[in-house]
């Protein structure tokens, strides 16, 4: 009997099933849809990432009569739109929008409608594929730098390389999920005047764009020339069996055509003798890459030793590039710092108690005895209702008077100085009106703005461009309700932090000035994973370092990053909001890693930087901005250094058995093995004469902690929990002579471990 | 007009005043009997809605007292715990066990330094500061790196680092040629502030943060001429501007304060030349109520109030609770090779922190406890 009713139930469950299957078939819905023709792409060939800004590209395809309609990105249990724009489609043209939405916008039910006059005429679901890891965009060559292809395990990162018409770039805020952009002919690619400004500000921001050059190039990258660090004075050939020196991969024969430069605005990454093949050039946050050769000339192109080549040259297996790559706090870290509005903080509670216990004195005892005394106890039938109203009154007058009736506008944000005339701000506002109706947020000449919405957040919002700007538009908002937007973008008038600093007999000597437009507080100087505190910044002070850096032998120090505590400020937060603090760190540091390599100067600052501004808006004070800045060391020939994790090189060599990301973005491995190169920085030469492996991270006591001994060719165990000297002729077992150690960490078992990288400590002298 | 009944009867006829007199006492009687009718008609009445028991029966009683027992025992023996509890100050709170989970080595400081760095620990345990050659320096807790935070003077040195509560101001003693003074120096400015000035001769040592931030307690005595040994000298209060300096006792080396603000503890010697001891005192705030707990140095206060971690006199460090029994051992020592100082404890009161000497070598480690209580 119970059989037959779970078998009803069964087939009961099944039909619904199979019902709701066909109910939620798009293409059935709507009853025009023969003659309109819908495809939507998301990001790059429908690639994008969930923490980034990414396009969705839609194309209408009209055979009925002419559209005049709008484009809709929205999802399946809402109503209204989400992000829209106009489309109007000649009958039996085509055309296509692009509209920017976040990442976290995107999931598989969203679907892109075409609505006229109200009416749904067809609609299309998406076909997202979220990644973690690099996206790669090509314009032109077929199968350009596909050889960086790489799928790993879930949940690792992955390199997708895509193909992407020169049409489909609207603005940098699309191409924010795409990581790299590889275009071999600048001069033949197909760019407007809007794209190419619209992908050297993807670069400032933080883009990798890769070039190559065709043989006899003229020099003219057309609108993206500015951009090339090589001035190409000729052509010059190379014998291909060079290249072998730089990866491994099967033997290459002849010969190929390599322009010759006049001048570098830059460095070289790759070069042969002095003829130099690869070479680098900084813009703002991001950087170009030019191949001084035709990326698309055979046999070099289809070299299997284009993979380790380009993977070294990109820095694409540092642990810095993997965890910027995996890390991305989303931008609700942003928007929850900025969420604080000290204008809607309450007075104390003390306060609140005793003045609510002296109204209750005053409407009680206080009223009887005085219409007792005068023998009008009748008159409390209006004594009592009026002080009720004057107490309301008196709270009304008071709170507009100390917070306005403007709609308060406040920030939180993250300013990375590049150079004196550039500055990357990623920040939040959010804004509370204190009146109902429509606002308008504008953004500052160089800044995107957009709306944050929390997933399926319908809404009041439109974004619209308006002379040139993107701006939004919220409509009908409540009054005393919160909406929030983010702004990235390029800040020109930040000024900078000049530091001229010297690494010499384990002490940092110099000075920093602090040129820029903040005054900084809770200054810090991060060296690798040190942290070292420094005197606060005002505008145009001056600060001598001498700062030393002796090794504490013994130490605790177990992290191979700088700790995000002695980042905080010190003393107590007189709001209590040290949570502002951390989300800020947290944000910026996921964006890029804090140990870049070099000294980065770290400093707080609640100077307001108009990124956006609102109908009635007031920028008010509690903003809330973190300040930092790459600065250059000078390692002085001859001194003794003592350099550790952080101010070294570090490359995964090896990897297998991720399962995982754990705290940090530290892989987590189970039956498998991270196999870490750690060497002396490539910009400098050094004759080291001990290492030191400091073994004392906890983590470690999980894992087989091997070092291998390049003498004998064999993986020698190491005790967790441990320090190992190497000095003298012991070290020339383990080190090569680019002072290169390799350590493995093995996981046999199936048990998920993170696997740290081990502190190492390099000292030695500086020979070059 | 005079009322009284007296007077009325005074002035009437006899017969008439005769009669109203037995009216009177017949009056009086029905009030009474009337009274007396109502008290029972009321207990009827009571009695009927069960308020209360209708009969005073001896054996209910005997049972209802029966049944009160076990609360009112219970009762009186909650209140005893109370009142113990409320009457028991710090000083007599019931010992608890302090076991040590581990313990861990911070850095290694050369052997350089010829006196033992007094370590001091932020209360959000980022940072550390502690003295070595001549000035302070600042260990972060996290990534293990140490800096100086002031270049050493010329001529002096800094000594004595104490953070305040909020983490944001360090006191120490600024030794000069012929003084030394207390100063607050800020983390963030590094401005350095002198708060006291005293005579020549004489140097104001130890600085301690009370725990509310707003005060700073410190030993006056004279300045020896290495500079490094003490001899015990007056403690001294006075508020974190250098405003309100009063002093407490004599005679005291090495000051804490209690959580609460309201006592300090501190070593004084007795005795003199190699038969002299140093023992472990709590004092009032004001002066009053001096107590020797125990043979010892360098009292630290727990931050539940509970419990002194102070150095024994083999060198290793101890805890007992504030009235100076359940003395237990922390850390151990190898004798003639290790020696054990400056106890601390972190904010949460979980840790502490002490410097251990080790000969040879003079190498001089900072070493963390992790505590659990039992």
């Amino acid at each position: 009997m119970r059989n037959m009713k779970t078998l009803r139930m069964a087939a009961l469950v099944i039909m619904v099933g199979i019902a709701s299957l066909f109910g939620a078939n798009p293409a059935t819905a709507a009853g025009e849809t023969d003659t309109l023709i819908l495809t939507a792409e998301v990001g790059v060939d429908n690639y994008y990432k969930q923490n980034r800004w990414t396009q969705v590209k839609v194309s209408v395809t009209n055979n009925g009569p002419d559209l005049q309609g709008t484009v809709r990105l929205t999802h399946r249990s809402l109503k209204s739109g989400m992000f829209e724009q106009p489309i109007s489609v000649a009958s039996g043209q085509s055309a296509s929008v692009v509209l920017e939405v976040p990442g976290t916008a995107i999931n598989p039910e969203t679907m892109a409608v075409v609505m006229q006059d109200g009416k749904e005429l067809q609609k299309q679901f998406l076909r997202p594929n979220a990644m973690v890891g690099t996206l790669t965009a090509t314009i032109g060559g077929k199968n350009l730098f596909s050889f960086l292809v790489q799928q790993t395990a879930p949940s690792s990162g992955t390199t997708i390389v895509r193909p992407l018409n020169e049409s489909d770039i609207v603005s940098a805020t699309g191409m924010e999920s795409v990581d790299l952009l590889v275009v071999n002919d600048l001069s033949a690619a197909n760019l407007q005047a809007k794209q190419a400004d619209e992908i050297r500000k993807w670069v400032e921001l933080g883009g990798t764009l890769v070039v190559g050059t065709k043989p006899n190039f003229s020099g003219d990258a057309g609108l993206l020339k500015e951009l090339l660090p090589a001035k190409i004075n000729g052509q010059s050939s190379l014998n291909l069996t060079v290249m072998n020196q730089f990866a491994k991969g099967q033997p290459l024969t002849g010969e190929l055509s390599v322009a010759t430069v006049q001048t570098i605005d830059g460095r070289a990454l790759l070069k042969h003798n002095e003829l130099p093949l690869v070479v680098e050039k900084k813009f703002g946050t991001g950087r170009i890459i030019q191949a001084l050769y035709d990326l698309e000339t055979e046999p070099l192109a289809s070299w299997n030793g284009n993979t380790e080549l380009w993977r070294n040259l990109l820095g694409m297996d540092s642990v810095e590039f993997d965890r910027s790559m995996r890390g991305d706090t989303g931008e609700w870290a942003l928007v929850n710092a900025s969420e604080y509005i000290p204008q809607l903080k309450l007075a104390p509670i003390g306060t609140v108690a005793i003045l609510f216990l002296a109204y209750l004195l005053a409407a009680g005892p206080g009223i009887y005895l005085i219409l007792r005394r005068k023998d009008r106890r009748e008159w409390g039938w209006v004594a009592l209702p009026s002080l009720a109203v004057l107490l309301a009154g008196s709270v009304l007058v008071v709170g507009f008077q100390s917070r306005g009736s403007g709609v308060f506008n406040q920030a939180a944000g993250v300013v990375e100085i590049a150079n004196p005339k550039f500055a990357k701000v990623e920040a939040a506002h959010s804004f509370v009106v204190t009146k109902g109706g429509d606002y308008k947020v504008e953004p500052a000449e160089g800044v995107y703005l957009y709306p944050h919405v929390i997933g399926r957040e319908p809404a009041d919002i439109s974004r619209m461009v308006e002379n040139g700007k993107n701006v939004i538009l919220y409509k009908n908002v409540d009054y005393m309700t919160i909406r929030m937007a983010v702004a990235k973008g390029a800040v020109r008038d930040a000024g900078f932090i000049e530091g001229q600093m010297k690494l010499a007999d384990n002490r940092i000597i110099g000075s920093i000035t602090n040129k820029s437009r903040f005054n900084l507080r809770d200054v810090r100087l991060v060296l690798g994973s040190r942290v070292l505190l420094l005197q606060d910044l005002p505008v145009g002070k001056s600060q001598s370092l001498t700062i030393s850096l002796e090794d504490q032998s013994g130490s605790m120090m177990n992290n191979d990053r700088p700790s995000t505590q002695e980042l905080l400020p010190v003393g107590a937060d007189p709001n209590g909001l040290n949570q502002r603090y951390y989300q800020l760190l947290d944000y910026a540091g996921s964006r890029k890693p804090f140990m870049s390599g070099r000294a980065t100067i770290v400093g707080w600052t609640e100077d307001p930087l108009s990124t956006a501004t609102i109908t009635d808006g007031e920028n008010n004070r509690g903003a809330l901005y973190l300040v930092r800045q790459d600065l250059p060391i000078d390692f002085a020939k001859g001194v003794q250094v003592t350099l550790t994790n952080g101010l070294l090189d570090v490359r995964v060599a090896d990897q297998s058995g991720i399962v995982d990301r754990g705290p940090d973005m530290l892989p987590v491995i189970r039956n498998g093995q991270m196999t870490y190169e750690i060497q002396t920085p490539s910009a400098i030469q050094m004759k080291v004469n001990r290492v030191e492996i400091k073994l004392n991270h906890p983590e470690l006591k999980n894992l087989q902690v091997k070092l291998f001994n390049r003498k004998t060719s064999q993986w020698e165990d190491l005790k967790a929990g441990s320090s190992l000297k190497l000095e003298g002729a012991k070290l020339s077992d383990y080190a090569n002579d680019k002072n290169s150690l390799l350590i493995q960490l093995a996981n046999p078992t199936s048990n998920h471990f993170i696997t740290p990288v081990p502190v190492i400590i390099f000292a030695g002298e500086v020979t070059s | 007009m005079n009322n009284e009944p007296w007077d009325q009867d005074h002035v009437l006829p006899p017969q008439l005043a005769k009669d109203l007199s037995s009216l009177r006492e017949s009056i009086h009687t029905n009030e009474l009997l009337r009274a007396k009718l109502r008290k029972q008609l009321l207990t009827e009445i009571a009695e009927a809605a069960g308020d209360r028991p209708r009969s005073p029966d001896p054996d209910n009683q005997r049972k209802q007292l029966w049944k009160l027992g076990p609360a009112v025992t219970a009762g009186v023996v909650l209140l005893g715990i109370l009142a113990y509890n409320l009457s028991a100050g710090p000083g007599e709170s019931q010992v608890k066990n302090v076991d040590v989970i581990q313990q861990r080595q911070l850095l290694t400081l050369n052997a350089d330094s010829s006196t033992m760095p007094s370590p001091s620990v932020s209360s959000d345990m980022r940072f550390m500061a502690y003295e070595r050659n001549n000035t302070i320096w600042i260990h972060g807790l996290s990534s293990g790196s140490s800096q100086e935070l002031l270049s050493p003077p010329s001529g002096g040195s800094y000594r004595d680092p104490s953070f305040a509560p909020d983490g944001s101001m360090i006191a120490i003693s600024v030794r000069a040629q012929d003084r030394a003074t207390i100063a607050t120096v800020s983390l963030r400015t590094r401005e350095l502030r002198a708060l006291t000035f005293p005579p020549p001769g004489f140097a104001d040592i130890q600085p301690a943060y009370s725990r509310d931030g707003n005060y700073l307690a410190f030993i006056r005595t004279k300045l020896q001429a290495d500079g490094k040994s003490h001899e015990d000298g007056e403690l001294w209060v006075m508020k974190t501007d250098g405003s309100e300096a009063e002093k407490v006792i004599d005679h005291a080396l090495e000051p804490a304060w209690s959580p609460d603000g309201k006592q300090l503890t501190f070593s004084r010697s007795y005795g003199t030349g190699p038969n002299s001891k140093r023992h472990i005192m709590t004092v009032i705030r004001n002066g009053t109520g001096e107590e020797k707990l125990a043979e010892g140095r360098m009292p630290a206060w727990s931050q539940n109030g509970q419990y002194i971690a102070y150095v024994s006199p083999k060198s290793e460090i101890w805890v007992m609770d504030v009235s100076g029994s359940g003395n237990t051992r922390l850390s151990m020592v190898s004798i003639n090779t290790e020696t054990d100082a400056r106890p601390v404890w972190s904010g949460n009161g979980n840790s502490i922190f002490f410097v251990r000497r080790v000969e040879p070598s003079g190498a001089l480690n900072i070493q963390q406890l992790d505590l659990m209580y039992k």
